[in-house]
């Protein structure tokens, strides 16, 4: 074999190879620690829960917990500022919606389409002019 | 390079060989790979638990829950009750369906047996087996000497009541009150 040294082809090629690699290597890193972090706040998340739970109270009746009327839950929400909720840093918004996408009533601040809290629940409405069918879900959200 | 010594190399070798491949399987086995290789979880737990309880509360408030537990098998000998109230057409299951935006749930229903204290099961419908992250929602219901049983494509259709209702597999555990029996419904969604 003759005798060949380094020469700076083998060096450029060796030195690509190098960076390419560290580069991936440390560009994959971020994405390793993808599944640990929640984009929603937990505070957000127990926020959106409490407020469903006021909802659901603002409209209970005799029936039970589940069943509640919508007059009575526009009437209290018309009422309500924000630090009623505790939310004066953030948005929030209630909806109540049909099986069919339909929305019965919302109040509060119109969402933007970021990662938010969400806080699903099922409720039936009192009110005969209003068809639940399955279940309406009552939605809070708060970003 | 001495040339008596090409045993102690090889030796050298294999036992460096060893420590590495062992160190690698130590700390691979302590790395937990499910949040990389499992798929996007279909079901956030929490928010799942809270709709699912909601819709069995909800089916109680209908009455929906009390017909599909009295629904009678009046078939055969099988020792379980008609689970079509549970079911994707039935009343409860349809109420689980629009609720999880799922199917992939199991609903079994079994009554606290006085006599040995043990819950015994007397219904499932579902299929699949459950996955790693799944949750499991309970709720009781009490069911009464005057209730009625049901039958029926959809568990609507009124028999007699339970204290003189014979096909039903739940006996009367308690005799001397209107209790009938406590029944429990367990709803497993993964």
């Amino acid at each position: 074999m003759t005798e060949r040294g380094q020469t700076i082809h083998d060096y450029l090629l060796g030195i690509v190879i190098v960076i390419l690699t560290v580069g991936t290597a440390i560009g994959v890193l971020g994405l390793a620690y993808d599944p640990f972090f929640d984009p929603v706040d937990n505070e957000d998340q127990n926020l959106a829960n409490n407020i469903a739970e006021e909802v659901l109270e603002m409209g209970a009746t005799e029936h039970g917990g589940q069943t509640v009327s919508i007059a009575a839950i526009n009437q209290s929400l018309e009422n309500t500022a924000a630090d009623d909720f505790g939310t004066q840093w953030r948005q929030w918004n209630v909806t109540i919606e049909t099986p069919e996408g339909d929305q019965v009533t919302a109040a509060g601040d119109t969402p933007e389409g970021e990662a938010d809290a969400r806080s699903v629940r099922m409720v039936r409405a009192i009110e005969s002019d209003i068809d639940c069918g399955n279940g309406c879900q009552l939605i809070v959200r708060v970003w | 390079m001495g040339d008596t010594r090409g045993q102690a190399y090889t030796l050298e070798g294999i036992i460096s060989a060893i420590i590495i491949a062992s160190a690698l399987i130590i700390g691979l086995q302590a790395v937990d790979p499910s949040p990389w290789t499992e798929e996007d979880p279909n079901i956030n737990p929490e928010e799942m638990r809270t709709l699912v309880g909601d819709s069995l509360a909800l089916a109680s408030e209908q009455g929906d829950m009390r017909q599909a537990v009295t629904c009678v098998d009046t078939d055969d000998d099988s020792g379980e009750i008609d689970m079509s109230g549970f079911s994707s057409d039935g009343a409860v299951g349809g109420l689980l369906d629009e609720a999880t935006g799922t199917n992939n749930y199991i609903v079994t229903v079994g009554y606290y047996n006085e006599s040995d204290g043990e819950t015994q099961s007397v219904g499932e419908e579902g299929v699949g087996t459950p996955s790693g992250n799944s949750v499991t929602v309970t709720r009781q219901i009490a069911v009464y000497n005057s209730d009625w049983s049901h039958d029926g494509d959809d568990c609507t259709d009124r028999r007699t009541t339970l204290a003189d209702e014979d096909q039903y597999t739940i006996s009367d555990q308690y005799e001397d009150a209107e209790l009938y029996a406590l029944v429990e419904v367990e709803v497993i969604i993964w």
